[in-house]
């Protein structure tokens, strides 16, 4: 774009529009938040397109650890999965908390979903309201707790609705719930009840997108929980249903895998170490060829043994599940409770 | 923030630059004031000032603006080397928390201004690289857009939406996918 001749005085009440030579665009663009210079690219192609040129893209998922009992919920982020580096950024205890047994469901846009366990189709709260939330669905099954045989009814929620929705769903499609729901790339995942176990997805916008070095682990835990099977989406070489295609096979000593998202970055797994009931601790294990690059039709085995970077410990019993989370500029801690740590701990 | 350099200040802050806008008019301004733009610096490096620096791409209106900030900015970049030597002092330091307080209502003042003479003046920053000033206009602009629609931006900046209905369901899946 050309320099735009100085205005002389009887030109300066014309709006000219945001008519800004690239260069300096491009200043006003980086001094914006991630989140809003990704909706910024729907104002115009120019904007896109300068946008895509010239502005880092988004920063690489982090872990994010939510853990969760009667007691306290609280949330972790780890910043460095190298050596351990993570701080806490959000906690609530039993006193202030309005909802009894909260459990996350997911992250999306810079927000973390929590849901309330109490009673089936809770309250969900997220924390963080970024300017636009339009389009993030989430999905849950109509029931909890020891609740056994099937469903035909999904709930679904828009966020931004005021209600949930049900969805139908044929009856041997019913989930097993120990493996519970597991969300990603704008599909829900379970695996069915039943004789014949298969994974099916519901797809929540009836588009199929790639996913970025993220795993997804659905573990039925039988006697014993020896391997689990890996299928990685969009991987392309297998080709299976919706294409997602088994492409490792993971055995670990000692610990089981993190859940529901329990591979980062490509290179990383996530596991969680039970002592007894009372404590656990979370731990990164970098996977010794991460860099080579799987054949078609392989099958790789990871076996983890070692111990791993710590990242996290939680002395009392409770529920942890770990997510993929990109961090905005609005931080999280804003809402932080100022109160001593009680129910887990950051290892520096 | 530029400092005035380490060796001679004194000989430094008393030379004198002429700048010339696009419509003639010449500005006096102290070596010290001048250099905070890294484009004149460089000039002067070079020894190509004398008969005075001629800037084409702004007018007497923006750059007394620009200087106005320059010399404000400048002063501020000596007072924290003055201060600098004698850091335990606390009087000192109280004197540069007031001084900085007062930076920062100077500059909030000087974005006061309608939207044709900001973008001048990010248009003058960005030439003349005058950090600082680059930095504070852009904000603002910047923090125009923060939380706003597309549609309230395109609204603000009359801008065309000229993005095909596939091109936007197309943007909208790469931005929710994005943050899962």
């Amino acid at each position: 774009m050309a320099t735009p001749p100085p205005p002389t005085d009887d030109e300066v009440d014309v709006d000219e529009g945001l008519s800004l030579p690239t260069d300096a665009f491009v200043e006003v663009l980086l001094r914006l938040p991630t989140i809003c210079r990704l909706w910024a690219r729907h104002v115009c192609r120019h904007w896109r397109d300068v946008i895509d040129a010239r502005t880092p893209r988004i920063p690489p998922p982090k872990v994010l650890a939510f853990f969760s009992n009667d007691k306290t919920a609280s949330v972790y982020v780890v910043d460095d999965l190298e050596h351990g580096w993570g701080r806490e950024v959000w906690r609530i205890s039993a006193k202030e908390r309005r909802i009894r047994h909260v459990a996350a469901v997911g992250t999306c846009n810079g927000l973390l979903c929590l849901c309330d366990e109490d009673k089936p189709g809770g309250a969900i709260a997220s924390r963080r309201s970024p300017s636009r939330t339009a389009g993030c669905t989430l999905l849950r099954v109509p029931c909890h707790g020891n609740m056994t045989g099937g469903f035909s009814v999904l709930q679904a929620l828009t966020l931004g609705d005021a209600a949930w929705r049900d969805v139908d769903v044929a009856p041997h499609d019913s989930c097993r719930f120990s493996t519970g729901v597991v969300s990603v790339g704008g599909a829900a995942y379970w695996v069915t009840e039943g004789v014949e176990e298969r994974v099916v997805s519901f797809d929540l916008r009836d588009e199929r997108v790639a996913l970025w070095g993220l795993g997804l682990a659905v573990t039925a835990y039988r006697t014993p929980a020896d391997k689990t099977e890996l299928w990685v989406l969009g991987d392309g070489a297998g080709g299976g249903a919706q294409g997602w295609s088994n492409r490792y096979s993971v055995r670990v000593e000692g610990a089981r895998l993190a859940e529901p998202h329990f591979a980062h970055g490509g290179e990383y797994v996530l596991t969680v170490q039970s002592e007894g009931w009372e404590k656990s601790h979370l731990h990164a294990h970098r996977m010794r060829d991460a860099g080579r690059k799987l054949l078609s039709s392989e099958v790789r085995s990871v076996r983890i043994e070692e111990p791993g970077t710590a990242l996290a410990s939680f002395k009392e019993p409770g529920c942890l599940r770990t997510f993929a989370y990109v961090e905005t500029t609005e931080p999280l801690s804003a809402y932080k409770v100022d109160r001593r740590i009680k129910g887990g701990s950051i290892r520096k | 923030m530029a400092s005035a350099g380490s060796g001679d200040e004194k000989a430094a802050a008393a030379a004198m630059i002429t700048l010339i806008s696009s419509d003639n008019e010449k500005f006096e301004v102290t070596e010290a004031t001048a250099t905070l733009s890294q484009t004149i610096r460089h000039m002067i490096e070079d020894g190509c000032t004398d008969g005075g620096v001629p800037l084409p791409n702004v007018t007497s209106k923006i750059l007394a603006r620009v200087i106005e900030y320059c010399k404000k900015h400048a002063t501020a970049a000596a007072g924290e080397e003055g201060s600098s030597s004698s850091f335990s002092d606390a009087a000192f330091l109280e004197v540069d928390r007031a001084f900085l307080e007062e930076l920062e209502e100077f500059d909030d003042a000087f974005l006061e201004v309608d939207r044709a003479t900001l973008f001048d003046l990010i248009l003058a920053a960005n030439y003349l690289d005058i950090k600082g000033l680059l930095n504070l206009t852009c904000q603002k602009v910047a923090d125009s857009v923060k939380g706003k629609t597309p549609e309230q931006i395109r609204e603000m900046y009359n801008i065309v939406n000229d993005l095909t209905p596939e091109e936007e369901a197309e943007i909208r899946r790469e931005t929710q996918w994005a943050f899962e």
